[in-house]
């Protein structure tokens, strides 16, 4: 695989975010092609662990997309979602991991080109940061 | 945990040209043919035709498969197609998974090389993630045959009447006094010129005569618990104090009550009493007492109405009563409002007295409205100049960038209408005509043979300022003819403004509480745009009317029997699969701490105290994961979102 | 102000009087034979059992909220039970009553504000002058040379939500007790004992907040040090690099409740097929066993939030990593970001079992 490309895994609630990508796909919105999608059905789903696995494991950047506030398909749930991800970021930065490779982005379902921005602003920042150090050292 | 050998199957779809022309299908065939537990990986032109599933079908048949991935378009689009296939072949369904390389990746990326080298990251992530899948079954639970609309107008009675044709009780729940909603406010109709009213009225009786509906007005639906097939609706019914079993619909109350308020229904046109119905024909004619201008409930005396009924019907007492309904489907019929023009100070809403809103301007037309259907002007002289200005609040990127679709049919209408009652010149200014629809086209060649001035140009705004002596005591309408470049005056004794439609007041609430969403412009969102209108992403919910965007009658009546049909479609198989996805418990894991019932949003898990243990329940439980990512021990997990699942897939991308 | 009570007798007294009386039906507490050098958190019922009973010895074997739970988990005590814990275990203690570990009938809880306590490794030397260095701090209102890092930095060690306080800083273990009794049932069982009617109302002592101003410099040294050791993912490595993947740490964590630990699940085990898969992608090759320190910043995910700083996981880590300041930090900050305090308010629910809509706007967009 072409080694410049960074790893980025995005976890996308599967009504709003991961609908969003597939609208952008329709509408044949281009984007950088870093992205990694993994479906979920709701942003709470994602498990503060995941995102910190993702880390160790060597990704350069994670991306976790949910309904807008209000809008949640399950009510409430990317309320407790942002609780989470804030969760993982305040230990990624405590524990000397970049909390800026974490982002948190509400997309709702019609918005496929809020995606398509998203992903590459996102991309754009990950790779000024550059490679994660993650992958210079041994996997940890 | 890994129970059996895997033999994996992969199969990259071309889509036609669609993922072909950008990712080298056959290289990523190759590449999945290499991976661990991969038993054969191929590419075929469409996997979701009948050849396409056919192969899926006899490999597994004849290889002995036991995993399927599907590398084409979103699961959303096809995983159902697929897992049929699965089905079919005696593998359970859930033993498949999709990798989206359609959408996600050849629609979306520059590259050939880069779209190809993501299309295999996102094969190896399903390949490694269907390794780990569990083989799962579906559940059914009964259907609740009953049909809830949200919405008395056209659109709500329409698809009540169906479902209640077909045999089948319908609640038709509708906030105002009566139904029918904005269609009963009209005139005539374009483009045939029926009456609204002679069209509308009958159904209005049918709905309100029919033994299979049962109608709720002065009643909002206030809460919606449960799923598909089995939903509890909480109904709010507002007090009439008018007993609707004694009330025999005489009118003497009306005529007799001494307070007076402004007529909604009129658009403030004319005035109504205190005790009233909207309109003479009105379904179900029992009157409200609007409590605000009750003159018994603001100073304690008066009961006039009361003193004169008959029937004795008036109850001073009655209070507001909450009921349920349990329904297994829900139509969402909730309609729109038009968009009020006094945000856009340019056209003089508000502030000129002969500048109105369309909707105003249907009742000035109509028969029972505040002129008695005769165009007026304020001052009771006959206009002998009008305007019809378009796309007002439409098509505007300073208010909705959408057409409302309706408008220059009806703005034709009107033109008809004032050339015929009036003789007046009429000047429709416009930006596009739009006249897609059965006699449409004609409609707008009619009407530009009887003599009314089309000029295609924005306006600029609505003055009383007048310059020469021929614009004094007029309105005049500055607007740039495109056609010409010239720049007009158009000095007219009246403006119609041709406003543009909205989703209804209310609209984001009745969305929050049936779990459907809305676009950026308030309307609600339909499954799939064309291929599934009616339905929503929220199972046993559908959309009929101008809630789902603007449109016009016939369409409106279409998607509300559409709705209908789903509706129906759905109650009639008295049983409903539900996601077998759901969180499960393990109660060896289980330490009940409850965090999971706290957390749940939908009360799903219960604490059972003689195991101290929590278990779900499998019925209400949506399968959000919410209680798996919560769970510290994960003694929970979700069915087919499991921990090993997710990571799995992410380690697949990330290889 | 609370009022402190002057009572004219030890804690050995006390506990004999309450089980003598009929007031409680046991007593749990530290109890150590010196000069056998047994020490055990101990849970008695015959009035005769109590010598040795050593609350304020400066040891903690197991955070005792641990014991509790095990005790009343699945079963209340079925008459009054007097404990005796430090503020860390009485924090740990309620915080388990929100994950419904506890049951709290029949508990009287007594505690105290702790000068803190020595590593267990401390006492394979015998105890030595410890005590003696020990009494003198605690006198004078200071931090004993030796004791736990984080206990040291501890500012909480004043006991919230007990029934009976006893004041423990300032005083000399020959003392009689000093003890507030700030809840209804505290106030009943000190009736029970006669304790108010015997005992006479005196005034704090400064040394208490003398203490706590030391405490609140030591703790942000602490907070500045670890900050420092994980300020990249060169410290973060450095510092967890010689753990051994033992898991000590939650085995003896308060809060660590779980039955079995989630990262030692399936779902944290590696197929050889991806683990070769992993190798041929990655760089600079695989540290062995993965996941060694995903499993900290994982447990930080879990208990973060509840951690209450007691400082056995430090004591347990056979590899010197100082892992309960680390918990104590990031654990802080997690508390901080959702305005926590772990065993405070009964009231506050847990913080990922909540959200405010307008909160954590800095985290999205």
């Amino acid at each position: 695989m072409s080694g410049k490309r960074k790893k980025i895994v995005a976890f996308l609630c599967n009504w709003c975010t991961y609908t969003a990508a597939d609208l952008a796909g329709t509408s044949r919105l281009k984007y950088e092609p870093d992205i990694r999608i993994l479906r979920v059905m709701c942003s709470s789903r994602v498990d503060p662990v995941f995102i910190l696995k993702a880390l160790m494991d060597g990704a350069d950047g994670v991306l976790v997309g949910g309904c807008e506030l209000g809008d949640c398909h399950y009510q409430r749930g990317n309320y407790y979602a942002r609780r989470k991800v804030a969760v993982a970021k305040k230990i990624a930065a405590d524990m000397g991991l970049d909390p800026e490779r974490i982002r948190l982005s509400w997309i709702s379902a019609s918005d496929g080109p809020r995606f398509a921005e998203v992903v590459n602003e996102f991309t754009r920042e990950i790779e000024e940061k550059g490679d994660t150090p993650v992958k210079h050292e041994a996997y940890v | 945990m890994i129970r059996e050998i895997p033999r994996v199957g992969v199969y990259v779809c071309h889509c036609g040209a669609n993922i072909a022309a950008k990712v080298d299908v056959e290289e990523v065939a190759r590449f999945a043919s290499k991976l661990d537990f991969v038993e054969s990986a191929r590419d075929y032109k469409f996997m979701c035709s009948d050849p396409g599933q056919q192969l899926v079908v006899d490999d597994i048949r004849e290889k002995g498969l036991n995993r399927i991935v599907v590398a084409s378009c979103s699961p959303r689009m096809h995983e159902k197609t697929f897992r049929k296939a699965c089905q079919k072949a005696g593998l359970n369904p859930y033993y498949f998974q999709m990798a989206c390389i359609r959408e996600h990746d050849a629609w979306v990326t520059e590259d050939p090389g880069e779209a190809t080298d993501k299309a295999k990251e996102l094969v190896q992530g399903a390949v490694s993630r269907v390794l780990h899948h569990e083989s799962l079954v579906p559940r059914t639970v009964d259907i609740n045959p009953n049909v809830l609309v949200i919405g008395g107008g056209i659109a709500g009675m329409q698809a009540a009447l169906t479902i209640a044709d077909a045999g089948k009780t319908v609640y038709l729940v509708e906030r105002e006094p009566c139904i029918g909603g904005n269609m009963a406010k009209f005139d005539k109709t374009f483009p045939t010129l029926d009456c609204a009213a002679c069209i509308l009225t009958p159904k209005m009786v049918a709905v309100g005569q029919h033994e299979n509906i049962e109608l709720l007005t002065y009643s909002e639906v206030v809460d919606v618990e449960g799923f598909v097939g089995n939903f509890k609706a909480t109904v709010r019914k507002k007090p009439r104090y008018v007993d609707m079993d004694k009330c025999t619909g005489c009118g003497v109350c009306n005529e007799k009550c001494p307070a007076k308020a402004i007529s909604e229904f009129d658009q403030g046109l004319s005035k109504r009493k205190a005790i009233y119905s909207p309109f003479p024909q009105a379904v179900p004619n029992t009157p409200v007492i609007d409590r605000d201008m009750c003159i018994y409930f603001k100073k304690g005396k008066c009961r006039a109405c009361e003193k004169f009924c008959e029937a004795d019907a008036i109850d001073f007492d009655q209070q507001e009563e909450k009921i349920t309904l349990d329904v297994g489907a829900i139509i969402v019929a909730t309609g729109f409002k038009p968009f009020d023009p006094s945000v856009a100070e340019r056209y003089g809403y508000g502030k000129y007295p002969e500048v109105y809103t369309s909707l105003e301007f249907e009742r000035v037309n109509n028969a029972t409205g505040p002129t008695e259907g005769q165009i007026r002007l304020k001052d009771g002289r006959v206009p002998e100049t009008m305007a019809i200005i378009h796309c007002v609040g439409s098509r505007d990127k300073n208010h909705n960038a959408y057409c409302s679709r309706v408008c220059c049919m009806y703005s034709m209408k009107y033109a008809h209408l004032i050339r015929e009652k009036t003789g007046a010149n009429v000047y429709e200014f416009y930006i596009d005509i739009r006249s897609p629809g059965k006699g449409y086209e004609e409609f707008y060649n009619r009407v530009q043979s009887e003599g009314v001035q089309f000029i295609r140009g924005n306006v600029a705004g609505v003055t009383d300022k007048a310059i020469g002596e021929d614009e004094k005591g007029k309105l005049i309408v500055l607007a740039e003819d495109s056609l010409s470049g010239r720049f007009l005056r158009v000095p007219v004794d009246a403006v119609v403004l041709s406003v543009g439609l909205e989703a209804a007041e209310g609209a984001e609430a009745v969305a929050r509480m049936v779990g459907i969403s809305q676009d950026q412009d308030g309307w609600f969102n339909e499954l799939h745009p064309k291929l599934a209108p009616q339905a929503t992403p929220s199972d046993g919910i559908f959309l009929a009317g101008c809630c789902q965007g603007p449109k016009d009658i016939p369409d409106t009546v279409s998607t509300a029997n559409g709705a209908a049909a789903e509706a129906l479609s759905l109650i009639m198989r008295e049983k409903v699969e539900v996601e077998a996805a759901v969180s499960s418990i393990d109660a060896e894991r289980c330490m009940g701490c409850r965090q999971c019932e706290t957390i749940c949003m939908f009360d799903a898990i219960e604490y059972d105290s003689a195991l101290n243990v929590c278990v779900v329940n499998e019925a209400i439980c949506k399968g959000c994961g919410l209680c798996a990512s919560t769970c510290p021990n994960k003694a929970i997990g979700v069915r087919h979102f499991g921990n090993e699942q997710i990571l799995s897939e992410m380690e697949g991308v990330m290889l | 102000m609370e009022r402190i009570y002057e009572i004219q007798m030890g804690i050995e007294e006390l506990a004999r009087r309450a089980l003598e009386t009929g007031t409680v039906g046991g007593v749990a507490a530290l109890l150590e034979v010196p000069e056998t050098n047994k020490i055990a958190f101990t849970l008695v019922r015959a009035p005769e059992d109590v010598k040795g009973l050593a609350p304020f010895s400066p040891w903690m074997l197991e955070n005792a909220a641990r014991s509790i739970s095990q005790m009343t988990r699945e079963a209340a005590f079925t008459q009054p039970v007097a404990v005796i814990l430090r503020p860390c275990e009485l924090r740990a203690l309620r915080e388990l009553v929100k994950l419904k570990q506890v049951n709290m009938t029949n508990l009287i809880l007594i505690s105290f504000d702790c000068p803190g306590v020595f590593p267990i490794g401390s006492r394979l030397n015998g105890n030595g002058d410890l005590p003696a260095a020990y009494e003198k701090a605690v006198l004078e209102g200071t931090n004993c040379p030796g004791i736990r890092q984080v206990c040291s930095a501890c500012e909480e060690f004043v006991p919230r939500g007990a029934d009976m306080v006893i004041s423990l800083v300032g005083r000399s273990p020959t003392d009689t007790l000093r003890a507030a009794f700030p809840t209804e049932a505290g106030q009943k069982f000190a009736e029970a004992l006669g304790l108010l009617a015997e005992g006479r109302e005196v005034e704090a002592g400064e040394e208490r907040d003398r203490l706590a101003g030391i405490r609140a410099d030591e703790h942000n040294a602490l907070s500045a040090r670890i900050q420092g050791s994980l300020k990249d993912l060169d410290g973060l490595v450095s510092v967890f690099d010689r753990c051994i993947s033992c898991h000590a740490c939650r085995y003896v964590c308060p809060v660590c409740y779980c039955k079995d630990c989630f990262f030692e699940s399936p779902a944290f085990s590696y197929y050889p097929h991806s683990l070769h898969k992993r190798l041929e992608q990655s760089a600079a090759g695989l540290r062995l066993p993965l996941d060694r320190l995903l499993f900290h910043l994982g447990r930080l995910t879990h208990m973060g939030a509840s951690c209450v700083a007691c400082g056995m996981c430090e004591d347990v880590c056979v590899a010197g990593i100082p892992v309960s300041q680390i918990f104590k930090t990031v654990g802080g900050d997690i508390q901080q970001m959702f305005d926590y305090l772990p065993g405070g308010s009964p009231d506050d629910p847990l913080p990922l079992l909540t959200y405010r809509e307008d909160e954590l706007k800095e985290m999205e967009d």
